[in-house]
């Protein structure tokens, strides 16, 4: 939320810009396009009720407007600006008190001292501003001093800086800043109004404003409540397991610091064990206890992968076939010789003329016939996920429904009548070729001579090599398939780039040759290669008399044991990539990965040990403190042990846990930003200076007070 | 379809069933069973099969015992020639070249 306590909505002055008139409307077009929910309008010497109800009126629901004015205080021929700002209640008063000091002036030629603008304005429970410093006109030291003695409230007295950098260095000097945005041109408002402070509080109106200025304990805990606030006790130390430390934990971010050795780890995992408990799964994110490699299981331990996922076959079946295949025998030529070279004698013999038929082609029908049983079942089976699945009735009516029956019943009925049709062809083929085996058995019996061979044997021959050729076509037709490498986002590398994970999968096909690839299941590498090698040479050999040695071969290939699907010949490699190369992240790039990953994730509460362990200021305060403040601000538990001010300070915590260690023992403080304050849990020691406290603990810190004073406004 | 020749050789050590095809001639013994050598002119039918169907006709003028072997050995062979071409054409294998055929 940010506050801009310095706007401009009209030409006053000579000098003043055209460009800071802005009606209502487009004033409320703007605002919508900014994070600015406070705004007080004050033009140079002069105050437009109607604009400013016009504006109030039209932009109620985005943001509040303050009646304000920025004054030209003469105090002892210095010329200096002054922004007054009224409680939005007064504002009727506010305007006739203005309208009366500036009657029979102008704006150019107005100007007005100290005590007068108090004495004119105290009454309406205004907020001071002064220019300052580098803030031109400015208000020197002497006059600051004076208006402060003047006024009811000297907590309401604040010294405008130019910029956030400057009230962050008047802040850090004890100086309560503020700055606006003093806006000269609107078209350029948007951009200016990133550069606004942050009201970390989201104030709901001036005086709650006014109160946080207070800095009263009660008020900002007023403030503290909109958040929840669970109380949680804890026994987190193994080396005195009765040592108890009761903790707030707020929905909002929530820091743990103090020196080495003061417990901070322990307290998380105390906290962590606390809320699985409860059933509400964490973890405690350390980035020193898990790299890169490890949490994307770079080297496979617990990878494994199955061709379906490819939809590509494995072949088991076929593999298994082709393995237990064997050769089979022709009919042989001294049969036909023994059978022709006795005369049959016998009469009745001579007269049975079906032992000279010829058998008739049964493996044909076979197929016709699981044809049209496999075309049935496919319809079946469309039938049964029909009537299983409630929803098709609910959604397409009882009328098509039946109408999509009575079709499919016809193409049923038309299907079994084709399957009949061509199971007596099957059944009768297969029976007449039985009646010509049997009579020419029965016959050879019979007479006792030599039994008519009825087929050469080239049929079942050639039908045994058709399978293999079948089930190898489709074995290497599956192996020569290419697997696209599955590529996940593993995070941002800045300015470098976007880090994956690329997983690379191949087939074996007994050429792929790369150091880099593991066997995804049990089979090692050498066995890998040589089966696909001697599977490629069984189809060379298909219709050739060393097809079964080959296959002998295949069967024998050392360590293939393990080998009995195309699952057994898959290879992967996995690695990090950055613009499409292979890349190895450094420790640093690792933390910053993990850690924006951990963030990245969806929970409901992030604990989190030391995140700045290995990890620039710049990272973390351009996108670790942005990713916790939103973390914050969709109201997660974050619970963060830190030694750094950029995430102790910059987050804006609502709660500071503070742990202290001396000759008597541990302590453990909470407090918070706002209140300024640690208190001791068990009252044993006095209340601590937050800002103190945390100065002096965390590193960095001076830094990072700079810029905490543009975000309380206050210190 | 094509109809290729068969003739029968007879010498005085061996009489073989001759399968002519585009000009190569395919022996089958009919005096001694060589099993082998029936497979391997098996696999050639096989190949040549896929190229396109094809049957046999046995030109031969003595009516003897390999004439009636022969003459009976053909006509069970043209119908499963028949079978299998069949099931190559179901299984989409016609046509299909292989690199290493056996000499």
């Amino acid at each position: 939320m940010k506050i801009d306590i310095h706007v401009h909505t009209k030409k006053c002055k000579g000098g003043d810009a055209e460009s800071r008139n802005i009606d209502a409307d487009k004033f409320d077009e703007i605002i919508r396009l900014t994070d600015v929910k406070v705004l007080a309008i004050t033009n140079h010497n002069h105050f437009d009720l109607e604009q400013y109800t016009k504006i109030k009126v039209k932009s109620d629901d985005v943001c509040q407007i303050w009646p304000g004015i920025e004054l030209d205080i003469l105090e002892e021929d210095r010329r200096a600006h002054l922004i007054v700002i009224a409680n939005p209640k007064n504002v009727l008063e506010f305007n006739k008190t203005v309208q009366e000091l500036l009657t029979g002036k102008t704006a150019d030629n107005f100007n007005i001292p100290i005590k007068e603008t108090v004495d004119s304005f105290d009454k309406f429970d205004c907020i001071y501003i002064a220019h300052y410093y580098g803030k031109k006109p400015n208000l020197i030291d002497e006059d600051v001093d004076k208006l402060i003695g003047l006024v009811s409230n000297q907590k309401r007295v604040l010294k405008e800086a130019t910029n956030s950098i400057s009230a962050g260095i008047y802040i850090s000097h004890g100086h309560n800043s503020i700055y606006g945005s003093d806006v000269q041109n609107w078209n350029d408002y948007q951009q200016i109004s990133k550069n606004l402070p942050d009201l970390r509080l989201p104030v709901q109106s001036f005086d709650q404003f006014c109160l946080l200025l207070e800095k009263d304990i009660s008020t900002i805990n007023t403030v503290l409540d909109w958040k929840l606030k669970q109380k949680i006790e804890l026994f987190p130390f193994q080396s005195n397991p009765l040592e108890k430390v009761e903790i707030n934990v707020y929905n909002d971010i929530n820091i743990i610091f103090g020196s080495k050795g003061t417990g901070k780890s322990d307290i998380l995992h105390a906290l962590s064990k606390h809320y699985n408990d409860l059933g509400i799964k964490n973890k405690v994110y350390q980035s020193s206890a898990q790299t890169l490699e490890n949490s994307y299981d770079l080297k496979g331990n617990y990878f494994d992968a199955n061709l379906s996922e490819f939809e590509i076959d494995d072949c088991f079946q076929e593999i298994k076939s082709i393995r237990n295949s064997s050769e089979k025998n022709v009919t042989s030529l001294s049969s036909y010789s023994k059978y022709f070279a006795i005369e049959q004698t016998n009469k009745i013999a001579k007269k049975l003329k079906i032992q000279n038929f010829t058998p008739l082609d049964e493996p044909t029908s076979e197929r016709d016939f699981e044809e049209i049983a496999l075309s049935l079942e496919y319809v079946n089976e469309f039938i049964k996920n029909v009537e299983s699945d409630e929803h098709i009735l609910e959604i397409i009516g009882e009328d098509l429904y039946q109408e999509l029956n009575k079709i499919i019943q016809k193409i049923v009925i038309k299907l079994k009548a084709e399957s009949e049709k061509r199971i007596i062809n099957l059944r009768s083929i297969s029976l007449f070729n039985q009646i010509i085996n049997v009579f020419v058995e029965e016959i050879a019996k019979k007479t006792g001579l030599p039994q008519k061979p009825i087929s050469t044997g080239f049929s079942v021959y050639a039908s045994n090599r058709i399978r293999i050729e079948r089930e190898l076509k489709k074995v290497l037709n599956n192996i020569s398939k290419t697997i696209q490498p599955y590529i996940e986002s593993v995070g941002n590398l800045g300015e470098k780039g976007e880090l994956f994970c690329q997983t690379n999968l191949v087939i074996q096909d007994g050429n792929f040759k790369n150091v880099d690839y593991k066997p995804v299941k049990s089979a090692t590498k050498n066995p890998q290669r040589n089966f696909a090698t001697v599977l490629k040479q069984v189809e060379k050999h298909l219709y050739a008399s060393g097809l079964y040695e080959k296959i002998t071969e295949l069967k024998e290939v050392e360590g293939s044991d393990n080998i009995n699907s195309l699952n057994d010949l898959l290879l992967f490699h996995r690695h990090f990539t950055l613009n499409g190369l292979k890349y190895a992240p450094s420790t640093g790039e690792s933390s910053m990965v993990l850690l924006h990953n951990e963030l990245l994730e969806d929970k409901e509460i992030y604990i989190i040990d030391e995140p700045e362990k290995s990890l620039g200021n710049d990272y973390i305060s351009n996108v670790i403190v942005p990713m916790l403040k939103e973390k914050a601000q969709t109201g997660k538990r974050v619970i963060i042990a830190t030694h750094d001010a950029n995430i102790a300070v910059r987050t804006l915590p609502y709660n500071s846990i503070y742990r202290e260690h001396d000759i008597n023992g541990y302590y453990t403080y909470q407090g918070n930003p706002f209140a300024n304050n640690l208190v001791c849990n068990d009252d044993t020691k006095g209340d601590l200076d937050w800002k103190e406290f945390s100065m002096k603990t965390l590193e960095g810190g001076k830094e990072a007070f700079g810029e905490r004073g543009k975000i309380y406004g206050n210190t | 379809m094509e109809t290729h020749k068969s003739t029968i050789k007879r010498d005085d050590t061996q009489t073989n069933l001759i399968f002519s095809i585009n000009g190569n001639d395919l022996e089958i013994n009919l005096t001694e069973d060589k099993p082998i050598e029936v497979k391997s002119v098996f696999n050639k039918l096989l190949l040549q099969l896929k190229k396109g169907e094809f049957k046999f006709e046995l030109e031969d003028d003595k009516e003897d015992l390999f004439f009636h072997i022969s003459s009976e050995y053909i006509s069970q062979l043209n119908a499963e020639l028949s079978s299998i071409y069949k099931e190559l054409e179901d299984y989409d294998l016609l046509e299909i070249e292989t690199t290493d055929e056996e000499e």
